[in-house]
């Protein structure tokens, strides 16, 4: 694997890693599976590249992009949160009709499929002393970094605590005088939030943005969330969030080895498969790690199911 | 300290299927007293709780605690009057938080909650010296999730949580049913232990004829939403489970508790 190619894998390592603490924040904290991300990531690539293709506010200009793709995310939460908890649709569902809303709504934004930007300035210019490969991943793990101090620090506190109540026990939480209502609006907000910030990111990194940029996005946090868990097994919601940022610095590496390597003569094209098979891979690894014991034991269990005896 | 007023609760009410769980029911407590409620299934039991607690609105009627009007508070408006502990063991905490981090949240029951660490090296002091109260061990496993704790250790750990605060009323929702005898009286005398301390004026709904009476200084028999039978003083001292069996079946109610059916 060249330079150019372990830069480009960490790059989007830290950039998936955003999105990754997004995801974990819907799925674990809140056991709320939001497929709204996979519409909030293009959503804040179409917020930036609109921004940044118009020039407006010059090099403060592309700073508060991030900041007002952030905010366009929280409104895709909100929706989704307020689909579930107002009308009683059920979570999934509600997340699917605001992720199909917002294709529509990219598409308005951008006014066109994708956005070039390749002569705009972007943040990724703010330290030009730095030699320009490296200055993506500069200001990616900036905002990385930023992202796991506030995020992790924010669970930590007495509000974080409501908000993994709500996830964990409504019914306690609510006992407790948290509101869970306002905690799932927040926290989608929040998730979604992060979500488009790492699509306005990437806009800024890559120079472009293109309104399927969303497509698999949940699938790519949730092999991040779920390899950084099998890595680390956290007890500590700290060592959670950096599992997050682990597991998506990690699958990179290893699409980027793959496709990279000729002898395993994968293509470009290829990319889908080997994320479902990773992901897949990520889920199976947990109780392979019990041995052959487990896998006897089920297989007993299956076929005493299928001889229709209940032998307990 | 809490009064329900001509409280009514109706389900499914215009159709076919309606039920009348809480009928006109009037029912007070004074500060400091602690009621046992009890009653056949579907006399109202858990209805009356549900009503004190917020989870239940009233069809008609009015609740009161300490003098103000809560009848349209949600469940969290109510939390800082109301501790509750459920009969479901696990749902007196959160399995997937640590126990020092349930306590900190309990710690905020009613209070605003701030952007401030919720756990600190005082904090953490002051939870392990309430949990070395319990004599289970706990206070030496503070950053454990609660879900590896048994049902009797949890349901521990939900009482303790829920008077962490104070409270005006301090409800129990038959909360020793799911555990082992053992485990059961435990957690019965932990409760009464709590309540004596802090003077909690309490409502206890129960399965168990027998704790009715020993605990508690009032006794109410619901049967079909309504208030069959109330007694307290000398005359619930005179009580006993046989007493109350007979009551039962002159209330009209089938009673289909343990102790029926070892009377």
């Amino acid at each position: 694997m060249s330079v150019i190619a372990l830069v480009g894998a960490l790059e989007l390592g830290f950039l998936y890693g955003i999105v990754a603490v997004g995801v974990y924040l819907s799925f674990r904290i809140f056991n709320f599976p939001d497929l709204t991300v996979d519409g909030s990531f293009p959503l804040g690539a179409a917020v930036a590249g609109v921004l940044l293709a118009s020039g407006w506010g010059g090099g403060a200009g592309a700073w508060l992009s991030l900041l007002l793709a952030l905010g366009a995310g929280c409104i895709a939460g909100f929706t989704t949160a307020w689909l579930n908890q107002r009308f009683g649709i059920l979570h999934l569902l509600a997340s699917i009709l605001t992720m199909m809303a917002l294709y529509s709504i990219n598409l308005r934004i951008m006014g066109r499929p994708n956005i070039g930007l390749l002569s705009k300035k972007t943040i990724v210019e703010t330290f030009p002393a730095v030699p320009s490969l490296y200055q993506g991943i500069l200001v990616l793990s900036f905002f990385a970094l930023l992202v796991f101090v506030a995020v992790s620090y924010f669970l930590s506190t007495q509000q974080g605590l409501g908000f993994r109540a709500t996830g964990s026990n409504p019914r306690m939480a609510q006992a407790m005088g948290v509101s869970v209502k306002r905690c799932t609006y927040w926290g989608l907000g929040l998730s979604n939030g992060l979500v488009a910030l790492a699509g306005a990111l990437f806009v800024h990194v890559n120079r472009f943005a293109d309104v399927t940029l969303g497509f698999g996005v949940i699938i790519l946090g949730l092999a991040a969330v779920i390899s950084g868990e099998s890595l680390l097994r956290p007890r500590r919601v700290v060592v959670a969030v950096l599992a997050c940022f682990l597991g998506a610095i990690l699958y990179r590496l290893v699409i980027a080895w793959a496709l990279h390597s000729d002898f395993l003569g994968f293509r470009a094209s290829d990319l889908n498969f080997l994320t479902a098979f990773l992901v897949a891979a990520a889920l199976i690894a947990p109780r392979l790690r019990w041995g052959v014991r487990l896998g006897r034991l089920s297989g007993g269990d299956r076929a005493r199911r299928r001889s229709g005896g209940a032998s307990d | 300290m809490i009064r329900l007023e001509r409280v009514s609760v109706r389900f499914g009410e215009g159709t076919p299927l309606a039920v009348e769980a809480l009928a006109e029911v009037d029912f007070a407590l004074e500060e400091g007293e602690f009621a046992t409620v009890i009653g056949s299934n579907g006399a109202g039991k858990s209805t009356l709780l549900g009503c004190c607690a917020g989870e239940i609105g009233v069809s008609s009627g009015r609740v009161v605690i300490d003098g103000v009007d809560v009848t349209n508070f949600s469940v969290e408006r109510r939390a800082g009057m109301v501790a509750r502990v459920f009969q479901d063991p696990l749902l007196g905490s959160c399995g997937s938080l640590t126990i020092e981090e349930n306590m900190a949240l309990a710690s905020r029951r009613g209070f605003r909650r701030g952007f401030g660490l919720a756990l600190g090296s005082s904090v953490r002091a002051a939870f392990r010296e309430r949990l070395r109260g319990l004599g289970l061990g706990l206070e030496d496993r503070l950053s454990e999730r609660v879900e590896r704790l048994s049902g009797g250790q949890r349901q521990a750990l939900s009482l303790l949580l829920s008077v962490q605060c104070e409270a005006r009323v301090f409800l129990l929702d038959e909360h020793t049913a799911a555990l082992d005898p053992r485990m059961s009286s435990f957690v019965m005398d932990l409760t009464q232990r709590l309540i004596e301390e802090r003077g909690l004026t309490t409502v206890m709904v129960t399965h168990s004829l027998s704790q009715a009476l020993r605990f508690g200084d009032r006794l109410v028999m619901l049967s079909g939403g309504r208030i069959a039978f109330e007694c307290s003083g000398a005359e619930r001292s005179r009580l006993r489970v046989e007493d109350l069996v007979a009551r039962f079946s002159s209330s009209g109610g089938a009673m289909d508790s343990d102790e029926l059916l070892l009377s």
